[in-house]
């Protein structure tokens, strides 16, 4: 697969030419290792293939940072199109989560709680791999 | 290198007339390669500021000079400079007017004489640190910290008053000084100065700023702080100060050719506008470096340039005795 399967900005250019330099390698590379790890790469969508090669290349940069900013964005997709919302700092440096419940009654309040016991595992997840030295 | 100097500087600062080779500065000309001696048309001495969020020691940041003649890689210093010039602003005379206006309304005033300008690269040719010790000794709620990377000289240690005055030295392992800290003296040079200074009855503190989080980097400052331990009396030692790389996002810039330093995770923070290494390496990093030094040091250590809540979350209730 080459470059034109791809639609990369000036910005994520930016970002792919620092990757490239601290890792020694080119963007032809890190397209070939992309494919190797995710074959099922979509042909005929330029933005959506390029949302996955950034992602892609964020990992590899951030291993640490992407781990866990990937942990919280689980707990996001979890909650999504419920009335919880979630909200952390933005690079994880206060490590604490308002959880937003909007209810107008009891039986929502019910409901709510519920669904966050069901999903305490994602939390309990999240908490660990931030303060985890052994992550590292 | 040639010296300038504004007749003011010359006029008003005894110990510059005393300079044989000190020529006067002509406007018109257009210097390179030379140290130029003004007067400075603001103020000389102003807060500490540390950013949004970052509770410091509260000092004085001394602005006596711009320029060095060292080769930092990460060192913010030298893209203020726009010619190969060392400008210093040597006027003790409006210095110490500052420090007793400030000494008025501040009980116990701490300045800091080595943030923007290394406190002794210069001392040689300049002894402006030698001077400010005399100034700084005659006011009894005054206290100045110099700092440096350089060697102290023997004129300074045989003439400088050591009333109210700390020496720290900026250190990082031996290999790393070589690399990433160009043309300063190597460590082993720095460890005999240390010793000598000590003997002669100065008050010393080191500051490990800034830590790099190379490969490598906990053996490497295990060694280095096992080496301090064996020949320098750390018990003599006024503070230790531990600082991670902090950058401007023009230091990020001036630092992204070398993949050494921005391969670690650091992340922008809105918060002071600065890059730092993410949270958990910046845990695990002061947590090891407190313990390592733990084990041969029982005094003060302070974490620098770090977000306050950082600090209280993680290290307050630590045995250490940390200072804030």
């Amino acid at each position: 697969m080459s470059i034109n399967y791809f639609h990369i900005t000036h910005s994520q250019q930016q970002i792919i030419d620092e990757f490239c330099q601290i890792k020694n390698t080119n963007l032809q590379n890190i397209i070939n290792n992309y494919i190797k790890e995710f074959p099922d790469i979509n042909d005929k969508n330029k933005k959506a293939n390029t949302i996955k090669l950034m992602k892609y290349i964020f990992n590899i940069r951030y291993p640490i940072y992407s781990k866990i900013k990937n942990s919280f964005e689980e707990l996001i997709r979890k909650t999504k199109k419920t009335n919880i919302s979630l909200n952390t700092h933005e690079i994880f440096e206060d490590t604490s989560v308002n959880i937003n419940i909007n209810i107008s009654n009891y039986n929502e309040l019910i409901k709510s709680i519920e669904f966050l016991e069901q999903k305490k595992q994602y939390f309990k997840e999240y908490f660990k791999a931030l303060e985890n030295e052994d992550i590292l | 290198m040639k010296i300038f100097s504004e007749k003011y500087i010359i006029n008003h600062n005894p110990f510059i007339q005393k300079i044989e080779t000190i020529q006067e500065l002509n406007n018109e000309i257009e210097y390179t390669n030379s140290i130029i001696l003004k007067k400075r048309k603001n103020q000389y001495l102003i807060p500490y500021e540390y950013g949004n969020g970052i509770k410091g020691k509260g000092e004085y940041v001394l602005r006596w000079g711009i320029g060095c003649i060292y080769d930092c890689v990460y060192c913010y210093s030298k893209l203020k400079v726009k010619d190969s010039n060392i400008t210093v602003f040597p006027d003790l005379y409006n210095i110490e007017n500052e420090i007793i206006k400030l000494a008025k309304i501040n009980k116990n005033l701490l300045i800091n004489a080595g943030e923007n300008f290394d406190s002794f690269i210069l001392e040689n040719t300049i002894p402006f640190s030698q001077e400010l010790t005399h100034i700084i000794a005659k006011h009894k709620n005054v206290k100045c910290e110099f700092r440096t990377k350089a060697i102290v000289p023997d004129s300074f240690i045989n003439n400088a008053s050591k009333e109210n005055i700390t020496i720290a030295f900026s250190l990082s392992p031996a290999q790393w000084r070589k690399k990433i800290e160009k043309q300063t003296p190597p460590l082993d040079k720095i460890i005999n100065n240390i010793i000598k200074l000590q003997k002669a009855d100065f008050d010393i503190a080191l500051r490990f700023e800034p830590i790099i989080l190379f490969e490598n980097w906990q053996q490497k400052y295990k060694e280095l702080i096992i080496e301090l331990s064996r020949k320098i009396n750390l018990n003599k030692i006024n503070s230790i100060d531990i600082s991670l790389l902090r950058l401007t996002k023009q230091g990020y810039k001036k630092v992204s050719k070398y993949n050494e330093i921005i391969d670690g995770e650091l992340l922008y923070h809105k918060e002071d506008s600065k890059y730092r290494y993410f949270l958990p390496y910046r845990i695990k990093a002061y947590r090891f470096l407190i313990n390592e030094l733990k084990k041969v040091y029982t005094g003060k250590i302070h974490i620098g340039t770090e977000p306050e809540k950082f600090i209280k979350k993680y290290f307050k209730n630590s045995e250490n005795k940390f200072i804030f």
